[in-house]
């Protein structure tokens, strides 16, 4: 532990960029979502009618507005900090877990934050206007736990992805980046036709968990983009 | 420092100054000499180049180590300096200055008015 | 696994039949030296001969083809205990962007239990380093002012210095030399020099390594490296009589006169024969020697094509 904490200290030396930028993307996009809201309301008078509301149940902005800058947040990690780190004297493997722990920081805080402005949506009745960001079918419909949990999966997949292009990057390059991204890709779609495929075999299956599968499913993908990227970091080179 | 046109080792070019030093009283007899560390950073050399530079000097009787206090100037030594460095005279100053002289086409007596001129 | 005392181990670093591969072209094809701790060696070479991929390769920051290395004894490759005790600052070391000199200067202690804050304070100040610019505005010269200050105040046994004094003006450079020359007097380590301006670092080295054609060319203690080779000029006939079948590194001709760089020490016999054949006898700068072997060596790989074709 005495070696992997330096990593973290490393990785938190920008404590902004990693712990409160996403939160304020988060609050942007809250920002935006109002805009929206308010010129829709401006027509149809507020509080906003049910047609609005519904779909604005369907509000996936949470979702969208995390994952850029976390990948980038995951690339800039494997990239530069890496180097840093091996230029001061510490191994990959030490690395790697600084910088993991670090990723699960920075997803508890995307996962407070959330829970935190949907705790003020509900409490402010849907900002005053019956416009939703956070109490939306994506994030479980006000269930703040499945909220916190999708939302932590998600930055954990994004920073892992991010982690893993930017360290095929450092260790074999800008073509086999290319491949990689392609490859993840098809692999991607190919697992997406797969499951719309065999829809009804699989659909019965979930109706119990709903939601959660997806939770389920990230945390799976999340696993997997993270033992990719401590296997390509093994062959890293500075 | 600079290394001198004939490629004498920086060790040696060290141990001439001290040796010098000496001779102009700057250190006395059984007075310390300055420490490798206290000369590798006046010189901006290599602490062992500085060492080596001490080391010749008691080599040559010149300085004698006192273990765990430093190194200091020996008994006699200024003389004894002052004895080599006379000794060396002819082979490092007379001989070449000839040698040079007759490159010019200077007889000897030409020479030593020259040396009479420069005496005055 | 408990790490066992620093005195159980031979210490320095060992270097036995190192070999580096990028893709089909060998950088490095036999390097095998023993560099014990404690002194401060200049490695030099060429551009490209593979100084800096050696120190990568020393500290793990690339893997090696072939041969083995050790650092106390042991294989540094992913060892915490003995990679801590390395510190190699990169000529093009990247830094985090978003990172600040103050940022920076705040992480890096994490990473050397023999870090010295005082150290550091005072080179801040002697190099002036702003410490509120962020790390991708800084010049070329506060980058490795930078870079030096946390090279010497980390204070780790195997510090590698790579070209330090790139783009620092004359009175950085007398910073650089003073402070490593007492840092190195007060706390002893083993600090590796790559470098180009040979003759002005030439005077903090205790040993040189010089890289050529992939293996070592040369290793000896600089006032022998110093006397590897010296330069005769004269007539053309009489110098080639004075050089004798010793091995000529380079040659330069200017009409009758011949100027050549042999390799040997100067005997007594040189220079009386030199006087009466009225030729000069100059000592070679170990700039001047480290790269006549360079073009030594071209030349041979030239005239090996040459026999070839």
């Amino acid at each position: 532990m005495t070696h992997v904490r330096p990593n973290l200290r490393l990785y938190l030396a920008n404590r902004t960029g990693v712990l409160l930028t996403p939160v304020v993307i988060l609050t942007i996009m809250l920002g935006l979502s109002l805009i929206v809201a308010g010129f829709i309301g401006i027509a149809t008078g507020f509080p906003l009618p049910e047609g609005t509301v519904v779909r604005m149940r369907y509000n996936g902005g949470a979702l969208y507005c995390v994952p850029g800058f976390l990948l980038s947040v995951g690339v800039l990690a494997m990239n530069r900090n890496f180097s840093m780190a091996l230029a001061f004297g510490s191994t990959r493997r030490n690395f790697w877990l600084g910088t993991s722990i670090g990723f699960i920081l920075t997803s508890l805080a995307v996962g407070v934050g959330t829970v935190l402005l949907l705790g003020l949506e509900i409490l402010t009745d849907h900002w005053f206007i019956n416009a939703r960001a956070f109490d939306v079918v994506a994030l479980g419909s006000g269930d703040p736990v499945q909220a916190f949990a999708t939302m932590f999966v998600l930055s954990m997949l994004s920073l892992y992805t991010g982690a893993f292009f930017g360290t095929i990057y450092r260790a074999l390059g800008t073509v086999w980046t290319s491949v990689a991204a392609v490859g993840l890709g098809v692999l991607a779609l190919s697992a997406g036709a797969a499951f719309l495929w065999k829809w009804d075999v699989i659909a019965p299956q979930v109706v119990g968990w709903e939601a959660w599968f997806f939770v389920a499913l990230g945390l799976v993908t999340a696993a997997l983009m993270a033992a990719a990227s401590y296997g390509a970091n093994r062959s890293a080179t500075v | 420092m600079t290394p001198s046109p004939d490629g004498r080792p920086i060790f040696l070019e060290i141990a001439d100054q001290i040796a010098a030093d000496i001779l102009v009283g700057a250190y006395p007899e059984q007075a310390q000499v300055p420490s490798t560390n206290e000369l590798s950073v006046h010189y901006r050399v290599n602490p062992a180049t500085a060492g080596k530079a001490l080391n010749r000097l008691v080599d040559d009787g010149v300085l004698y180590k006192r273990r765990g206090l430093g190194m200091f100037v020996a008994e006699g030594a200024p003389e004894a300096l002052r004895a080599r460095r006379r000794a060396a005279f002819a082979d490092e100053y007379v001989r070449p200055f000839l040698a040079e002289g007759r490159r010019l086409g200077l007889s000897l007596d030409e020479i030593t008015d020259l040396i009479h001129k420069e005496d005055r | 696994m408990t790490p066992s005392p620093p005195s159980a181990h031979p210490s320095g670093i060992s270097l036995n039949h190192v070999t580096k591969n990028f893709g089909r072209k060998q950088v490095l094809t036999d390097v095998t030296a023993e560099l014990p701790s404690g002194r401060i060696y200049g490695l030099l070479g060429s551009n490209g001969v593979g100084k800096t991929t050696l120190m990568s390769l020393i500290c793990g920051h690339q893997f090696r083809t072939g041969g083995r290395i050790l650092i106390d004894g042991i294989d540094p490759v992913e060892n915490p205990m003995v990679l801590q005790r390395t510190c190699f600052v990169h000529e093009d070391q990247l830094y985090n962007d978003s990172f600040s000199v103050r940022d920076i200067l705040a992480v890096i202690p994490a990473f050397y239990p023999t870090w010295s804050a005082e150290t550091a304070d005072r080179l801040v100040t002697r190099f002036r380093l702003p410490l509120d610019t962020k790390s991708k505005k800084l010049s070329r010269g506060q980058r490795s002012a930078l870079a030096i200050t946390l090279s010497l105040a980390s204070r780790a046994a195997y510090t590698f210095l790579d070209e330090p004094y790139l783009g620092l003006d004359a009175s950085s450079r007398s910073i650089l030399y003073d402070e490593l020359l007492a840092e190195y007097a007060a706390h002893p380590r083993t600090v590796i020099i790559s470098t180009h301006l040979i003759d002005e670092v030439a005077d903090l080295m205790e040993e040189v390594v010089v890289l050529e054609d992939g293996v070592v060319a040369v290793q000896t203690d600089v006032d022998e490296a110093r006397a590897a080779c010296f330069i005769v000029r004269g007539r053309e006939a009489e110098v080639r009589t004075l050089v004798g079948d010793r091995e000529i590194l380079t040659e330069r001709h200017l009409g009758t006169i011949l100027s050549a760089t042999v390799r040997g020490a100067v005997t007594p016999d040189d220079r009386t024969l030199a006087e009466r054949t009225h030729l000069t006898i100059e000592a070679a700068s170990l700039q001047e020697f480290v790269a006549a072997l360079g073009l030594h060596a071209l030349d041979e790989v030239a005239r090996k094509t040459e026999v070839a074709s």
